[in-house]
Protein backbone atom coordinates (compact mmCIF):
# COMPACT_ATOMS: atom_id res chain seq x y z
CA UNK A 1 0.00 0.00 0.00
CA UNK A 2 1.28 3.33 -1.16
CA UNK A 3 2.27 5.92 1.54
CA UNK A 4 -0.95 8.04 1.24
CA UNK A 5 -3.44 5.21 1.50
CA UNK A 6 -2.09 3.17 4.74
CA UNK A 7 -2.08 7.11 6.48
CA UNK A 8 -5.48 7.19 5.67
CA UNK A 9 -6.33 4.00 6.87
CA UNK A 10 -3.97 5.13 10.09
CA UNK A 11 -6.64 8.26 10.02
CA UNK A 12 -9.74 6.53 9.27
CA UNK A 13 -9.71 3.15 8.60
CA UNK A 14 -9.79 0.12 11.51
CA UNK A 15 -6.69 -0.18 12.98
CA UNK A 16 -5.16 -4.05 14.27
CA UNK A 17 -3.95 -5.24 17.47
CA UNK A 18 -2.56 -8.52 17.64
CA UNK A 19 -3.30 -9.89 21.42
CA UNK A 20 -1.29 -13.17 22.86
CA UNK A 21 -3.58 -14.06 26.57
CA UNK A 22 -2.09 -16.55 28.69
CA UNK A 23 -2.53 -17.81 32.31
CA UNK A 24 -2.16 -20.49 34.26
CA UNK A 25 -5.15 -22.88 33.33
CA UNK A 26 -8.32 -22.30 34.85
CA UNK A 27 -7.76 -18.77 34.92
CA UNK A 28 -10.99 -17.88 32.84
CA UNK A 29 -9.57 -17.07 29.70
CA UNK A 30 -11.63 -18.77 27.27
CA UNK A 31 -14.33 -17.99 29.01
CA UNK A 32 -13.04 -13.91 28.85
CA UNK A 33 -12.35 -14.28 24.94
CA UNK A 34 -15.98 -15.22 24.20
CA UNK A 35 -17.29 -13.28 26.64
CA UNK A 36 -15.93 -10.35 24.63
CA UNK A 37 -16.55 -12.00 21.06
CA UNK A 38 -20.22 -13.28 21.64
CA UNK A 39 -21.17 -10.76 24.90
CA UNK A 40 -22.33 -14.35 26.42
CA UNK A 41 -21.00 -16.59 29.19
CA UNK A 42 -20.19 -20.04 27.47
CA UNK A 43 -19.29 -23.30 28.98
CA UNK A 44 -15.85 -23.93 28.40
CA UNK A 45 -13.71 -27.10 28.68
CA UNK A 46 -9.70 -26.67 29.31
CA UNK A 47 -8.34 -25.53 26.45
CA UNK A 48 -6.06 -27.95 24.29
CA UNK A 49 -4.53 -26.16 22.09
CA UNK A 50 -5.54 -22.57 21.29
CA UNK A 51 -8.77 -20.46 20.52
CA UNK A 52 -8.59 -17.19 18.73
CA UNK A 53 -10.82 -14.37 18.00
CA UNK A 54 -11.26 -11.17 16.19
CA UNK A 55 -13.09 -8.62 18.73
CA UNK A 56 -13.79 -5.05 17.53
CA UNK A 57 -14.07 -2.34 19.55
CA UNK A 58 -13.58 1.47 18.95
CA UNK A 59 -12.44 1.41 15.54
CA UNK A 60 -9.50 -1.28 16.82
CA UNK A 61 -9.76 -4.99 15.52
CA UNK A 62 -8.50 -6.96 18.43
CA UNK A 63 -7.16 -10.85 16.94
CA UNK A 64 -7.05 -12.48 20.65
CA UNK A 65 -5.21 -15.73 20.42
CA UNK A 66 -5.59 -17.56 23.72
CA UNK A 67 -3.65 -20.53 24.52
CA UNK A 68 -4.20 -23.23 27.14
CA UNK A 69 -2.24 -22.91 30.46
CA UNK A 70 -1.69 -26.51 31.63
CA UNK A 71 1.82 -27.16 32.98
CA UNK A 72 3.29 -29.34 30.11
CA UNK A 73 1.89 -26.85 27.13
CA UNK A 74 2.88 -23.34 28.81
CA UNK A 75 6.57 -24.09 27.01
CA UNK A 76 4.34 -23.60 23.85
CA UNK A 77 3.27 -19.62 24.20
CA UNK A 78 6.46 -18.60 22.39
CA UNK A 79 5.47 -20.09 19.09
CA UNK A 80 3.06 -17.20 19.69
CA UNK A 81 5.32 -14.40 20.71
CA UNK A 82 6.28 -13.08 17.34
CA UNK A 83 4.37 -9.76 16.57
CA UNK A 84 2.58 -9.74 19.13
CA UNK A 85 1.33 -5.49 20.24
CA UNK A 86 -0.02 -6.64 23.73
CA UNK A 87 0.00 -9.61 26.06
CA UNK A 88 -2.92 -10.05 28.34
CA UNK A 89 -2.56 -12.45 31.24
CA UNK A 90 -5.15 -13.60 33.53
CA UNK A 91 -4.77 -14.33 36.87
CA UNK A 92 -6.87 -16.28 38.95
CA UNK A 93 -7.64 -13.94 42.02
CA UNK A 94 -9.46 -16.70 43.71
CA UNK A 95 -6.48 -18.58 43.82
CA UNK A 96 -4.00 -18.05 46.17
CA UNK A 97 -2.19 -21.17 46.04
CA UNK A 98 -1.09 -20.96 43.16
CA UNK A 99 -0.10 -16.70 42.56
CA UNK A 100 3.51 -17.20 43.23
CA UNK A 101 3.16 -19.85 40.36
CA UNK A 102 1.77 -17.49 38.36
CA UNK A 103 4.57 -14.47 38.92
CA UNK A 104 6.97 -17.05 38.00
CA UNK A 105 5.66 -17.81 34.29
CA UNK A 106 5.27 -14.10 33.68
CA UNK A 107 8.37 -13.47 34.69
CA UNK A 108 9.80 -16.00 32.36
CA UNK A 109 7.67 -14.61 29.85
CA UNK A 110 8.70 -10.84 29.92
CA UNK A 111 12.22 -12.36 30.00
CA UNK A 112 12.11 -13.05 26.38
CA UNK A 113 13.15 -10.36 23.76
CA UNK A 114 10.18 -11.20 21.12
CA UNK A 115 8.11 -9.74 23.84
CA UNK A 116 10.31 -6.51 24.91
CA UNK A 117 7.87 -4.40 23.13
CA UNK A 118 4.81 -5.38 23.81
CA UNK A 119 2.70 -4.24 26.76
CA UNK A 120 1.17 -6.03 29.22
CA UNK A 121 -2.19 -5.95 30.69
CA UNK A 122 -3.10 -7.99 34.08
CA UNK A 123 -6.56 -9.17 34.28
CA UNK A 124 -7.15 -9.63 37.81
CA UNK A 125 -10.16 -12.18 37.04
CA UNK A 126 -12.75 -13.80 39.54
CA UNK A 127 -13.35 -10.78 41.58
CA UNK A 128 -17.18 -12.04 42.30
CA UNK A 129 -15.81 -14.69 44.60
CA UNK A 130 -15.68 -13.60 48.39
CA UNK A 131 -12.27 -14.80 48.99
CA UNK A 132 -10.49 -13.35 45.58
CA UNK A 133 -7.48 -10.77 46.35
CA UNK A 134 -8.33 -7.05 44.59
CA UNK A 135 -6.16 -5.48 42.15
CA UNK A 136 -3.06 -3.81 44.62
CA UNK A 137 -2.73 -7.38 46.29
CA UNK A 138 -2.40 -9.28 42.80
CA UNK A 139 0.01 -6.39 42.00
CA UNK A 140 2.13 -7.07 45.06
CA UNK A 141 1.71 -10.98 44.81
CA UNK A 142 3.96 -11.03 40.83
CA UNK A 143 5.68 -8.24 41.55
CA UNK A 144 4.27 -6.02 39.10
CA UNK A 145 5.72 -3.01 40.53
CA UNK A 146 9.56 -4.32 39.91
CA UNK A 147 8.71 -4.57 36.14
CA UNK A 148 11.14 -2.14 34.13
CA UNK A 149 10.91 0.08 31.01
CA UNK A 150 7.50 -2.28 29.79
CA UNK A 151 4.26 -0.07 30.53
CA UNK A 152 1.86 -2.41 32.23
CA UNK A 153 -1.97 -1.92 33.69
CA UNK A 154 -3.72 -4.48 35.64
CA UNK A 155 -7.57 -4.47 35.77
CA UNK A 156 -9.96 -6.38 38.17
CA UNK A 157 -12.71 -8.05 36.13
CA UNK A 158 -15.30 -10.45 36.43
CA UNK A 159 -15.19 -12.17 33.18
CA UNK A 160 -18.85 -13.80 33.58
CA UNK A 161 -20.05 -10.45 34.48
CA UNK A 162 -18.03 -8.70 32.05
CA UNK A 163 -16.98 -6.05 34.45
CA UNK A 164 -13.76 -4.51 33.91
CA UNK A 165 -12.95 -6.77 30.29
CA UNK A 166 -13.86 -3.01 28.58
CA UNK A 167 -11.85 -1.16 30.43
CA UNK A 168 -8.97 -3.48 30.39
CA UNK A 169 -9.26 -3.30 26.19
CA UNK A 170 -9.55 0.68 26.27
CA UNK A 171 -6.11 0.91 27.72
CA UNK A 172 -4.58 -1.73 24.86
CA UNK A 173 -5.81 0.56 22.45
CA UNK A 174 -4.03 3.47 24.43
CA UNK A 175 -1.20 1.84 23.99
CA UNK A 176 -1.24 1.39 20.59
CA UNK A 177 -1.88 5.12 19.84
CA UNK A 178 0.81 5.96 21.84
CA UNK A 179 3.55 3.54 19.81
CA UNK A 180 2.42 4.15 16.22
CA UNK B 1 11.55 -34.48 35.63
CA UNK B 2 12.20 -38.14 36.28
CA UNK B 3 10.01 -38.55 38.92
CA UNK B 4 7.33 -36.11 36.90
CA UNK B 5 7.11 -38.23 34.23
CA UNK B 6 7.36 -40.97 36.29
CA UNK B 7 4.01 -39.60 38.25
CA UNK B 8 2.26 -39.05 34.77
CA UNK B 9 3.26 -42.80 33.95
CA UNK B 10 1.67 -43.92 37.50
CA UNK B 11 -1.53 -42.07 36.61
CA UNK B 12 -1.96 -43.65 33.50
CA UNK B 13 -2.14 -46.55 34.74
CA UNK B 14 -4.10 -45.95 37.76
CA UNK B 15 -6.61 -44.58 34.81
CA UNK B 16 -6.74 -48.15 33.32
CA UNK B 17 -8.01 -49.93 36.12
CA UNK B 18 -11.55 -50.92 36.57
CA UNK B 19 -13.70 -48.20 38.17
CA UNK B 20 -11.14 -45.57 36.98
CA UNK B 21 -11.29 -46.25 33.01
CA UNK B 22 -14.74 -44.49 32.63
CA UNK B 23 -15.76 -40.79 33.75
CA UNK B 24 -16.98 -40.80 37.12
CA UNK B 25 -19.33 -38.28 36.34
CA UNK B 26 -20.70 -39.29 32.60
CA UNK B 27 -18.92 -42.95 32.14
CA UNK B 28 -17.03 -42.22 29.14
CA UNK B 29 -14.50 -44.66 28.82
CA UNK B 30 -10.88 -43.31 29.07
CA UNK B 31 -10.76 -40.59 30.91
CA UNK B 32 -7.65 -38.62 31.32
CA UNK B 33 -8.76 -35.52 33.63
CA UNK B 34 -8.74 -35.96 37.18
CA UNK B 35 -10.02 -33.78 40.37
CA UNK B 36 -7.36 -33.99 43.04
CA UNK B 37 -9.26 -32.96 45.68
CA UNK B 38 -11.93 -35.61 45.42
CA UNK B 39 -9.70 -38.74 44.37
CA UNK B 40 -11.75 -38.96 40.89
CA UNK B 41 -10.91 -39.21 37.26
CA UNK B 42 -13.34 -37.58 34.71
CA UNK B 43 -13.74 -36.60 31.17
CA UNK B 44 -12.28 -33.33 29.42
CA UNK B 45 -15.81 -32.43 28.80
CA UNK B 46 -16.85 -32.71 32.76
CA UNK B 47 -13.45 -31.58 34.17
CA UNK B 48 -14.68 -28.07 32.60
CA UNK B 49 -17.51 -28.54 35.14
CA UNK B 50 -15.52 -29.44 37.87
CA UNK B 51 -13.43 -26.22 37.11
CA UNK B 52 -16.44 -23.88 38.10
CA UNK B 53 -16.44 -25.63 41.49
CA UNK B 54 -13.07 -24.33 42.59
CA UNK B 55 -13.80 -24.31 46.52
CA UNK B 56 -14.09 -28.03 46.55
CA UNK B 57 -12.81 -29.83 43.39
CA UNK B 58 -9.43 -28.86 41.36
CA UNK B 59 -8.59 -30.21 38.05
CA UNK B 60 -5.69 -31.56 36.73
CA UNK B 61 -4.73 -33.55 32.93
CA UNK B 62 -3.05 -36.59 33.50
CA UNK B 63 -1.37 -35.81 30.74
CA UNK B 64 -0.58 -32.16 30.02
CA UNK B 65 0.17 -31.62 34.01
CA UNK B 66 2.63 -32.04 36.57
CA UNK B 67 1.54 -34.04 39.79
CA UNK B 68 3.27 -34.09 43.28
CA UNK B 69 3.74 -37.68 44.94
CA UNK B 70 1.31 -36.49 47.53
CA UNK B 71 -1.67 -35.90 45.19
CA UNK B 72 -0.84 -39.55 43.07
CA UNK B 73 -0.87 -41.14 46.07
CA UNK B 74 -4.59 -39.52 46.97
CA UNK B 75 -5.69 -40.55 43.55
CA UNK B 76 -4.07 -43.86 44.34
CA UNK B 77 -6.16 -44.19 47.35
CA UNK B 78 -9.75 -42.67 46.68
CA UNK B 79 -9.75 -43.89 43.24
CA UNK B 80 -13.59 -43.46 41.15
CA UNK B 81 -15.15 -46.21 43.10
CA UNK B 82 -14.36 -45.22 46.71
CA UNK B 83 -15.77 -42.22 45.37
CA UNK B 84 -19.01 -43.27 44.15
CA UNK B 85 -19.00 -45.43 47.45
CA UNK B 86 -19.63 -42.05 49.37
CA UNK B 87 -21.30 -39.50 46.67
CA UNK B 88 -23.66 -41.61 45.34
CA UNK B 89 -24.19 -43.39 48.55
CA UNK B 90 -27.99 -43.20 48.41
CA UNK B 91 -29.46 -41.89 44.95
CA UNK B 92 -32.87 -42.42 44.75
CA UNK B 93 -34.41 -44.61 41.71
CA UNK B 94 -35.96 -41.66 40.08
CA UNK B 95 -32.69 -39.81 39.52
CA UNK B 96 -31.77 -38.83 36.64
CA UNK B 97 -27.98 -40.14 36.24
CA UNK B 98 -26.90 -38.19 33.03
CA UNK B 99 -24.35 -39.76 30.27
CA UNK B 100 -21.77 -37.92 27.89
CA UNK B 101 -24.08 -37.10 25.12
CA UNK B 102 -26.69 -35.45 27.40
CA UNK B 103 -26.96 -31.48 28.05
CA UNK B 104 -24.59 -29.35 30.13
CA UNK B 105 -26.93 -28.48 32.47
CA UNK B 106 -28.39 -32.01 33.48
CA UNK B 107 -24.30 -33.26 34.01
CA UNK B 108 -23.71 -29.16 35.90
CA UNK B 109 -26.52 -30.38 37.65
CA UNK B 110 -25.25 -33.94 38.49
CA UNK B 111 -21.80 -32.91 39.74
CA UNK B 112 -22.79 -30.09 42.14
CA UNK B 113 -25.72 -32.17 43.54
CA UNK B 114 -22.60 -34.74 43.77
CA UNK B 115 -20.08 -32.81 45.51
CA UNK B 116 -21.24 -29.52 45.81
CA UNK B 117 -24.85 -30.45 47.87
CA UNK B 118 -23.98 -33.69 48.86
CA UNK B 119 -27.55 -34.92 48.39
CA UNK B 120 -26.52 -38.53 48.14
CA UNK B 121 -24.00 -39.02 50.64
CA UNK B 122 -26.80 -40.15 53.25
CA UNK B 123 -26.11 -37.22 55.51
CA UNK B 124 -28.88 -34.84 55.20
CA UNK B 125 -30.43 -34.31 52.07
CA UNK B 126 -34.65 -35.30 51.93
CA UNK B 127 -35.79 -37.16 49.16
CA UNK B 128 -38.79 -35.42 49.94
CA UNK B 129 -37.52 -32.59 48.53
CA UNK B 130 -38.87 -33.91 45.10
CA UNK B 131 -42.37 -34.77 46.41
CA UNK B 132 -43.55 -31.32 45.82
CA UNK B 133 -42.89 -29.19 43.44
CA UNK B 134 -43.84 -25.49 42.81
CA UNK B 135 -41.95 -23.07 40.90
CA UNK B 136 -42.68 -20.25 37.96
CA UNK B 137 -41.19 -21.31 34.64
CA UNK B 138 -41.37 -19.76 31.47
CA UNK B 139 -43.70 -21.78 28.83
CA UNK B 140 -43.88 -21.33 25.08
CA UNK B 141 -47.50 -19.81 24.09
CA UNK B 142 -49.48 -22.57 22.42
CA UNK B 143 -50.05 -20.71 19.26
CA UNK B 144 -47.22 -18.16 18.98
CA UNK B 145 -43.51 -18.07 19.94
CA UNK B 146 -43.80 -16.12 22.99
CA UNK B 147 -42.51 -17.27 26.48
CA UNK B 148 -44.65 -16.34 29.55
CA UNK B 149 -44.66 -17.05 33.02
CA UNK B 150 -46.95 -19.67 34.41
CA UNK B 151 -46.98 -21.27 37.97
CA UNK B 152 -46.15 -24.94 37.82
CA UNK B 153 -47.22 -27.51 40.81
CA UNK B 154 -46.76 -31.22 41.09
CA UNK B 155 -48.42 -33.01 43.16
CA UNK B 156 -47.48 -36.61 43.96
CA UNK B 157 -51.32 -37.75 45.77
CA UNK B 158 -53.05 -37.96 42.52
CA UNK B 159 -50.07 -37.90 40.16
CA UNK B 160 -50.75 -34.56 38.13
CA UNK B 161 -49.07 -31.54 37.07
CA UNK B 162 -50.87 -28.33 37.05
CA UNK B 163 -50.02 -25.01 35.67
CA UNK B 164 -51.69 -21.63 36.19
CA UNK B 165 -52.05 -18.29 34.32
CA UNK B 166 -51.59 -16.59 37.55
CA UNK B 167 -49.83 -17.18 40.72
CA UNK B 168 -53.33 -16.69 42.17
CA UNK B 169 -55.61 -18.35 40.08
CA UNK B 170 -57.82 -20.89 41.66
CA UNK B 171 -58.26 -23.54 38.79
CA UNK B 172 -55.43 -24.59 36.18
CA UNK B 173 -55.30 -24.23 32.89
CA UNK B 174 -54.21 -27.63 32.29
CA UNK B 175 -53.90 -30.75 34.39
CA UNK B 176 -51.55 -33.38 33.52
CA UNK B 177 -51.57 -36.95 34.01
CA UNK B 178 -48.48 -38.90 34.76
CA UNK B 179 -49.60 -41.81 32.21
CA UNK B 180 -48.88 -41.26 28.64
CA UNK B 181 -46.48 -38.23 29.95
CA UNK B 182 -42.56 -37.50 29.31
CA UNK B 183 -39.88 -34.55 29.83
CA UNK B 184 -36.69 -34.50 28.36
CA UNK B 185 -34.13 -31.77 27.78
CA UNK B 186 -34.29 -29.81 24.24
CA UNK B 187 -31.80 -27.23 24.76
CA UNK B 188 -31.17 -27.01 21.13
CA UNK B 189 -34.78 -27.20 19.70
CA UNK B 190 -36.12 -24.23 22.19
CA UNK B 191 -32.53 -22.44 22.06
CA UNK B 192 -32.35 -22.16 25.64
CA UNK B 193 -29.76 -23.43 27.90
CA UNK B 194 -32.19 -24.67 29.84
CA UNK B 195 -35.59 -25.79 28.07
CA UNK B 196 -37.65 -28.14 28.75
CA UNK B 197 -39.99 -30.70 26.75
CA UNK B 198 -43.38 -32.32 28.45
CA UNK B 199 -44.95 -34.19 26.37
CA UNK B 200 -48.55 -35.95 27.41
CA UNK B 201 -51.82 -37.31 25.77
CA UNK B 202 -54.80 -34.72 25.53
CA UNK B 203 -57.78 -35.41 23.64
CA UNK B 204 -56.10 -38.40 21.86
CA UNK B 205 -52.99 -36.26 20.49
CA UNK B 206 -50.05 -35.55 22.12
CA UNK B 207 -49.73 -32.25 23.51
CA UNK B 208 -46.40 -30.53 23.93
CA UNK B 209 -45.08 -27.85 26.40
CA UNK B 210 -41.64 -26.27 26.14
CA UNK B 211 -40.51 -24.67 29.27
CA UNK B 212 -37.57 -22.83 30.84
CA UNK B 213 -36.02 -21.23 34.12
CA UNK B 214 -32.89 -18.83 34.22
CA UNK B 215 -31.52 -21.38 36.84
CA UNK B 216 -30.25 -24.93 35.97
CA UNK B 217 -31.16 -26.41 39.74
CA UNK B 218 -34.41 -25.05 39.33
CA UNK B 219 -35.00 -26.98 36.00
CA UNK B 220 -33.01 -29.84 36.95
CA UNK B 221 -35.16 -30.29 40.06
CA UNK B 222 -38.07 -30.33 38.27
CA UNK B 223 -36.85 -32.93 36.15
CA UNK B 224 -36.06 -34.89 38.58
CA UNK B 225 -39.35 -34.47 40.39
CA UNK B 226 -41.53 -35.30 37.52
CA UNK B 227 -39.33 -38.49 37.32
CA UNK B 228 -40.36 -39.11 41.16
CA UNK B 229 -43.44 -38.33 40.49
CA UNK B 230 -43.96 -40.73 37.62
CA UNK B 231 -42.23 -43.54 39.28
CA UNK B 232 -44.85 -43.53 41.50
CA UNK B 233 -47.30 -43.56 39.44
CA UNK B 234 -45.76 -46.61 37.83
CA UNK B 235 -44.96 -47.89 40.86
CA UNK B 236 -48.90 -48.08 41.67
CA UNK B 237 -50.03 -49.37 38.69
CA UNK B 238 -47.45 -52.29 38.56
CA UNK B 239 -47.08 -53.25 42.17
CA UNK B 240 -45.45 -56.46 40.80
CA UNK B 241 -42.64 -54.85 38.81
CA UNK B 242 -39.23 -54.06 40.26
CA UNK B 243 -37.68 -50.16 40.05
CA UNK B 244 -35.23 -51.82 38.08
CA UNK B 245 -38.09 -52.74 35.40
CA UNK B 246 -39.74 -49.16 35.93
CA UNK B 247 -36.86 -46.79 36.01
CA UNK B 248 -36.21 -47.18 32.24
CA UNK B 249 -39.63 -46.09 31.45
CA UNK B 250 -39.86 -43.05 33.41
CA UNK B 251 -38.87 -41.03 30.34
CA UNK B 252 -37.13 -40.91 27.29
CA UNK B 253 -34.99 -39.62 24.44
CA UNK B 254 -36.65 -39.46 21.12
CA UNK B 255 -34.67 -42.32 18.83
CA UNK B 256 -34.64 -39.79 16.24
CA UNK B 257 -36.13 -36.11 15.23
CA UNK B 258 -35.79 -34.02 12.38
CA UNK B 259 -36.87 -32.62 9.26
CA UNK B 260 -38.29 -35.20 6.20
CA UNK B 261 -40.62 -34.40 3.54
CA UNK B 262 -44.01 -36.48 3.31
CA UNK B 263 -46.20 -37.19 0.50
CA UNK B 264 -50.06 -37.99 1.13
CA UNK B 265 -51.29 -41.80 0.78
CA UNK B 266 -52.55 -41.97 -2.72
CA UNK B 267 -48.22 -41.03 -3.48
CA UNK B 268 -49.16 -38.45 -6.01
CA UNK B 269 -49.63 -35.97 -3.66
CA UNK B 270 -46.97 -33.04 -3.12
CA UNK B 271 -44.09 -33.43 -1.07
CA UNK B 272 -44.18 -31.14 1.85
CA UNK B 273 -41.60 -30.39 4.66
CA UNK B 274 -42.35 -31.66 8.13
CA UNK B 275 -40.89 -32.18 11.32
CA UNK B 276 -40.64 -36.37 12.58
CA UNK B 277 -39.99 -37.65 15.88
CA UNK B 278 -39.72 -41.25 16.66
CA UNK B 279 -40.14 -42.42 20.23
CA UNK B 280 -39.38 -46.00 21.29
CA UNK B 281 -41.61 -45.56 24.39
CA UNK B 282 -45.25 -45.36 22.30
CA UNK B 283 -44.01 -46.77 19.51
CA UNK B 284 -44.91 -43.85 17.66
CA UNK B 285 -44.17 -41.41 14.80
CA UNK B 286 -45.31 -37.96 15.16
CA UNK B 287 -45.44 -35.02 12.68
CA UNK B 288 -45.34 -31.47 12.67
CA UNK B 289 -45.29 -28.71 11.09
CA UNK B 290 -42.41 -27.43 13.02
CA UNK B 291 -39.87 -28.59 15.91
CA UNK B 292 -41.98 -26.15 18.58
CA UNK B 293 -46.13 -27.34 17.66
CA UNK B 294 -47.96 -27.93 20.65
CA UNK B 295 -49.28 -30.75 18.80
CA UNK B 296 -48.87 -32.92 16.07
CA UNK B 297 -50.76 -32.34 12.65
CA UNK B 298 -50.32 -36.80 11.90
CA UNK B 299 -49.23 -40.21 13.77
CA UNK B 300 -48.25 -43.52 13.04
CA UNK B 301 -48.16 -46.07 15.27
CA UNK B 302 -45.23 -48.94 14.66
CA UNK B 303 -45.59 -52.25 15.10
CA UNK B 304 -43.18 -55.05 14.68
CA UNK B 305 -42.42 -57.57 11.33
CA UNK B 306 -45.16 -60.20 12.62
CA UNK B 307 -47.30 -57.84 12.08
CA UNK B 308 -45.96 -56.65 8.49
CA UNK B 309 -44.45 -53.57 9.47
CA UNK B 310 -40.95 -52.89 7.99
CA UNK B 311 -38.64 -49.83 6.54
CA UNK B 312 -36.89 -49.48 3.11
CA UNK B 313 -34.73 -47.13 1.36
CA UNK B 314 -36.20 -46.17 -1.79
CA UNK B 315 -35.12 -44.26 -4.54
CA UNK B 316 -36.20 -40.59 -5.01
CA UNK B 317 -38.08 -40.89 -8.28
CA UNK B 318 -40.25 -38.04 -9.22
CA UNK B 319 -40.33 -36.02 -5.83
CA UNK B 320 -43.45 -33.78 -6.72
CA UNK B 321 -42.82 -30.62 -5.00
CA UNK B 322 -40.12 -31.79 -2.77
CA UNK B 323 -36.21 -30.84 -2.99
CA UNK B 324 -34.91 -33.97 -1.29
CA UNK B 325 -34.30 -37.03 -2.81
CA UNK B 326 -32.73 -39.67 -0.32
CA UNK B 327 -36.21 -41.41 0.44
CA UNK B 328 -37.27 -44.25 3.14
CA UNK B 329 -40.56 -46.23 3.01
CA UNK B 330 -41.85 -47.18 5.62
CA UNK B 331 -44.67 -50.11 5.05
CA UNK B 332 -47.60 -50.72 7.70
CA UNK B 333 -50.19 -53.56 7.29
CA UNK B 334 -52.79 -50.05 5.96
CA UNK B 335 -50.42 -47.97 3.63
CA UNK B 336 -47.10 -47.35 2.94
CA UNK B 337 -45.38 -43.97 3.74
CA UNK B 338 -42.50 -42.13 1.69
CA UNK B 339 -40.27 -39.83 3.12
CA UNK B 340 -37.38 -37.69 1.61
CA UNK B 341 -34.43 -37.31 3.64
CA UNK B 342 -32.16 -34.61 2.58
CA UNK B 343 -28.63 -36.18 3.37
CA UNK B 344 -27.95 -40.27 2.96
CA UNK B 345 -26.58 -39.92 6.42
CA UNK B 346 -30.09 -38.58 7.48
CA UNK B 347 -31.66 -41.68 5.47
CA UNK B 348 -29.54 -44.07 7.24
CA UNK B 349 -30.58 -42.81 10.80
CA UNK B 350 -34.47 -42.66 10.40
CA UNK B 351 -33.54 -46.47 8.88
CA UNK B 352 -31.83 -47.41 11.76
CA UNK B 353 -34.26 -45.91 14.20
CA UNK B 354 -37.65 -47.44 11.78
CA UNK B 355 -35.66 -50.60 12.30
CA UNK B 356 -35.43 -50.33 15.64
CA UNK B 357 -38.85 -49.36 17.12
CA UNK B 358 -39.92 -52.58 14.22
CA UNK B 359 -37.55 -55.58 15.95
CA UNK B 360 -38.76 -54.54 19.53
CA UNK B 361 -40.77 -56.90 20.77
CA UNK B 362 -44.63 -55.25 21.73
CA UNK B 363 -46.33 -55.08 25.24
CA UNK B 364 -49.56 -55.23 26.59
CA UNK B 365 -49.69 -51.65 26.48
CA UNK B 366 -48.53 -51.40 23.24
CA UNK B 367 -51.52 -53.19 22.23
CA UNK B 368 -54.13 -51.44 23.89
CA UNK B 369 -52.54 -48.04 22.55
CA UNK B 370 -52.71 -49.77 18.75
CA UNK B 371 -56.59 -50.89 19.40
CA UNK B 372 -57.10 -47.12 20.28
CA UNK B 373 -54.79 -45.89 17.65
CA UNK B 374 -56.16 -44.75 13.95
CA UNK B 375 -54.08 -43.72 11.48
CA UNK B 376 -53.93 -40.37 11.88
CA UNK B 377 -51.51 -39.13 8.87
CA UNK B 378 -53.20 -37.62 5.95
Amino acid sequence: MGGFASLFKGMFGKKEMRILMVGLDAAGKTTILYKLKLGEVVTTIPTIGFNVETVSYKNISFTVWDVGGQDKIRPLWRHYFQNTDGIIFVVDSNDRERIGEAKDELMRMLAEEELNDAALLVLANKQDLPNAMNAAEVTEKLGLQTLRLRSWYIQATCATGGNGLYEGLDWLSAQLKKSK
Amino acid sequence: MASVDRNNKMLLDLVRQPGNNTCADCGIPEPDWASYTLGIFVCLNCSGIHRNLSDISKVKSIRLDFWDDSLVQFMRERGNSSAKAIYEKCVPAFFYRPQHKDCVVLKDQWIRAKYERREFTGENYPQQAYYLFESTLWKKGKDNKQFLKRSFLLSRKDFTLRYFIKEDSKLPKAVISMKDFNAVFQPEKISHAHGLQISYMHDKRTRNLFVYHEKGQVIVSLFNALRATRLAYLQKKHPTLQDNDLVPQITGHCLKEGYMEKTGPTQRESFKKRWFTLCSMNRKLLYFKSPLDATELGAVFIGTESHSYSASESSGRSTRGGRWHCGVTLHTPDREFVFMCEQEQEQKEWLEAFRKVISQPMTSEDYASKTLFRHKMK
